[in-house]
């Protein structure tokens, strides 16, 4: 019997864009950054290449690094597909766990307004006492996302599944009275819904008047709310000229409770995110993502 | 003395705008050394082994550098048993690189040390008897060294692309890093036995003979040598650095620079926990001979900054030769300022760059690059 295991390998939200906005990004999430997001959002939008990077300090505790390829796939087909590429690490400030993902996804458009997207990772975790490498891990998973965009594209709805499925080998090495060991592990499935709405679609079915100052800001607003394992996200972000500001509150009650921030802002063709997650219990997380257009 | 080193430094400056050639810029990590490892937007065209692995290259490129950091002598006042004790410290770092293009990518492979050796060396009193029974003469001297060694070395493999005006770039790295702590005891132990013959009352008798009784053909029965590690390990491991660099034009055509770089991306464990560093840089250059440039890392939740200047020229008359000098300022949990300093004779360059330390002489570099 394999155990399910939540502890390792979490699905760390490593894009600023949707740390911004409290995590509620399975709606939202397009380009590069929808490989650890929502695979589905792989296609969508993608012209050219795209590349991000990204450094997570979470809780002053643990450094992720993360690097994003979406790369268009040029088919004489109507519908758009995408190939993505990516590469995690993360480990604690004085490395005694550390954890590696690499793997490829495949974003397709399905019908009109559809993208449906599937991604794979190899996953290798060590475990280190002082300098001796006292266990390690291997194994394989698979995601699954889906958006399906209604009104226009004003309304977005996504669901993803991280490890759907998985399986982990690890050896754990002799140390001390401790004899060696070997167990596998699957991984919890990690599931998200969630939606965006843009502000002026939504103030539109509400029958709010239009004031021409107002409008266009709204047109470029959205909101987005997603409900995860064990967790609700309310978000909001908002384009000002190249700029993006974004708004969020994460509920769990967890460590990572709490309000978050941040903004971005295009540059020829860098886009630099930034982005603060306020802790339940007065911690915080630091994220900059940084996204070249070729 | 530091006051003529600024009128010198003061006078190249305004020497070489003179000259609008352009130039090579020799060996890569000895000229990052002098622009205070202002390395993300920094444009190198002889190789990119500790840079951005971004950055472009021109030509074929051999180089090597060596350098010295550390060094520190210093005798202490011997504990009770010791005749004299002596502290040291010296940290080698010697590399070499070979860097080309092959159409618009450009590869370049090396190999970096850095070898950290720290000693502290005691002599004890020498301790001699004379068993008189056994006409025997004993006497042991002990040398205790005391060391720790870190010695990291790493060879680095790298690839860079250009992409319209830009450049994207990743190397591998292989890093093995080698620690080793503990003392050795060196004794020398005299044991000589003469006849019965020699009037132990005599010295003028009984010192000739006790030489005349050791085995000089084969002192090393008199040497013992005994190692006790306290600390011995080596780990090697891969890791990767990512380059990103961009050129825009403002004055004239990509003076301006804008790169990114993520060093130790897998962030694997060593002996020294190697932390990501997440740099953002620009650099401008606008003029041939001038170039400046600024980067900031973030490491280990601290923020990084590096500046360096630099100026150069070259010259056809007479000679192929070139001179450049460099300025750098690092700051990293201190402030270390850096100067350097390059010469080119054809196709031959030679650079030497020193950085500050607090407690040492800094660090010395000295590197020699040709192209072909």
């Amino acid at each position: 019997m394999i155990r399910l295991s939540d502890a390792a390998f979490e699905r760390i939200q490593l894009s600023a864009r949707s740390i911004g906005i409290g995590g509620a990004s399975v709606a939202l999430t397009s380009g590069a950054d929808s490989v650890s997001q929502n695979v589905a959002g792989l296609a969508v939008d993608l012209h050219n290449p795209e590349l991000a990077l990204s450094h997570l300090e979470l809780y002053g505790l643990l450094h992720y690094n993360a690097i994003f390829t979406a790369i268009p796939i040029l088919l004489d087909n109507q519908w758009k597909s995408s190939l993505g590429l990516h590469l995690t690490s993360s480990t604690d400030k004085s490395g005694v766990y550390q954890e590696i993902e690499m793997g490829c996804a495949i974003g397709q458009q399905i019908s009109s307004s559809t993208y449906l997207g599937f991604g794979f990772s190899y996953l290798t975790s060590q475990a280190n006492l002082g300098i001796t490498q006292i266990g390690t891990g291997r194994g394989l998973s698979m995601d699954i996302g889906i958006q399906h965009r209604l009104a226009n594209q004003k309304v977005v709805v996504g669901a993803s599944v991280a490890h759907l499925l998985s399986y982990i080998d690890y050896d754990r090495r002799q140390i001390g009275g401790a004899k060696s060991r070997q167990y596998n592990e699957k991984l919890s499935p990690h599931i998200r819904l969630g939606g965006i709405m843009s502000l002026d679609f939504l103030f539109g079915q509400l029958h709010f008047p239009k004031y021409r100052l107002i409008t266009p800001t709204l047109e470029k607003t959205v909101i987005a709310f997603e409900l995860a394992s064990r967790r609700f996200s309310l978000g909001l972000e908002s384009e000002v000229q190249n700029g993006y500001l974004r708004f969020g509150y994460r509920y769990n009650g967890g460590l990572d409770q709490g309000i978050c921030a941040g903004f971005g802002y295009k540059f020829h063709q860098f886009k630099v995110d930034y982005s603060w997650a306020n802790g339940h219990f007065g911690t915080s997380s630091h994220l900059i993502s940084i996204t070249l257009h070729f | 003395m530091q006051k003529k080193w600024g009128w010198w430094f003061l006078g190249v400056l305004v020497f070489l705008p003179v000259s609008q050639a352009d130039w090579v810029k020799g060996n890569e990590i000895v000229r990052l050394a002098g622009l205070g490892n202002t390395r993300v937007a920094t444009s190198h065209q002889s190789g990119s082994l500790v840079g951005n692995p971004a950055a472009s290259i021109n030509g074929n490129n051999l180089s090597f550098q060596w350098g010295l950091a550390n060094l520190d002598y210093q005798s202490m006042v011997p504990q009770v048993g010791f005749h004299a004790q002596n502290r040291a410290s010296l940290d080698f770092l010697p590399g070499f690189y070979y860097a080309r293009p092959f159409g618009r990518y450009n590869l370049h492979i090396g190999f970096i040390g850095q070898f950290k050796n720290k000693t502290q060396i005691g002599m004890e009193h020498t301790r001699s008897e004379y068993i008189i029974n056994e006409q025997r003469f004993l006497a042991k001297a002990n040398l205790v060294s005391t060391y720790d060694l870190l010695w990291q070395s790493a060879w680095l493999f790298g690839l860079s692309c250009q992409i319209g005006t830009s450049h994207l770039g990743l190397r591998i790295k292989a890093s093995t890093q080698r620690a080793k702590a503990g003392q050795i005891l060196s004794s020398l132990n005299l044991d000589a036995q003469h006849g019965s013959d020699v009037n132990v009352n005599d010295p003028r008798a009984l010192i000739p003979a006790v030489i005349d009784s050791l085995d000089f053909a084969n002192p090393s029965q008199y040497l013992e040598r005994l190692d006790d590690s306290r600390i011995n390990q080596k780990i090697t491991k891969y890791d990767l650095d990512f380059g990103y660099q961009s050129y825009f034009s403002f004055r004239k055509v990509d003076d301006f620079c804008v790169g990114i770089m993520v060093e130790n991306m897998l962030q694997r464990r060593l002996i020294q926990q190697s932390f990501t560093q997440f740099g953002v840089g620009v650099s401008y250059q606008p003029n041939n001979w001038m170039l400046g440039g600024i980067d900031i890392f973030r490491s280990a939740q601290r923020f990084n900054f590096n500046f360096g200047l630099e100026v150069g020229t070259s010259w056809k008359k007479g000679f192929n030769g070139g001179l450049a000098v460099r300025f750098g300022i690092q700051h990293h949990k201190e402030t270390t300022p850096s100067l350097g300093v390059q010469i080119a004779l054809g196709g031959s360059t030679w650079n030497y760059a020193w950085q500050r330390k607090t407690n040492s002489i800094g660090q010395h570099f000295l590197g020699s690059a040709i192209r072909f």
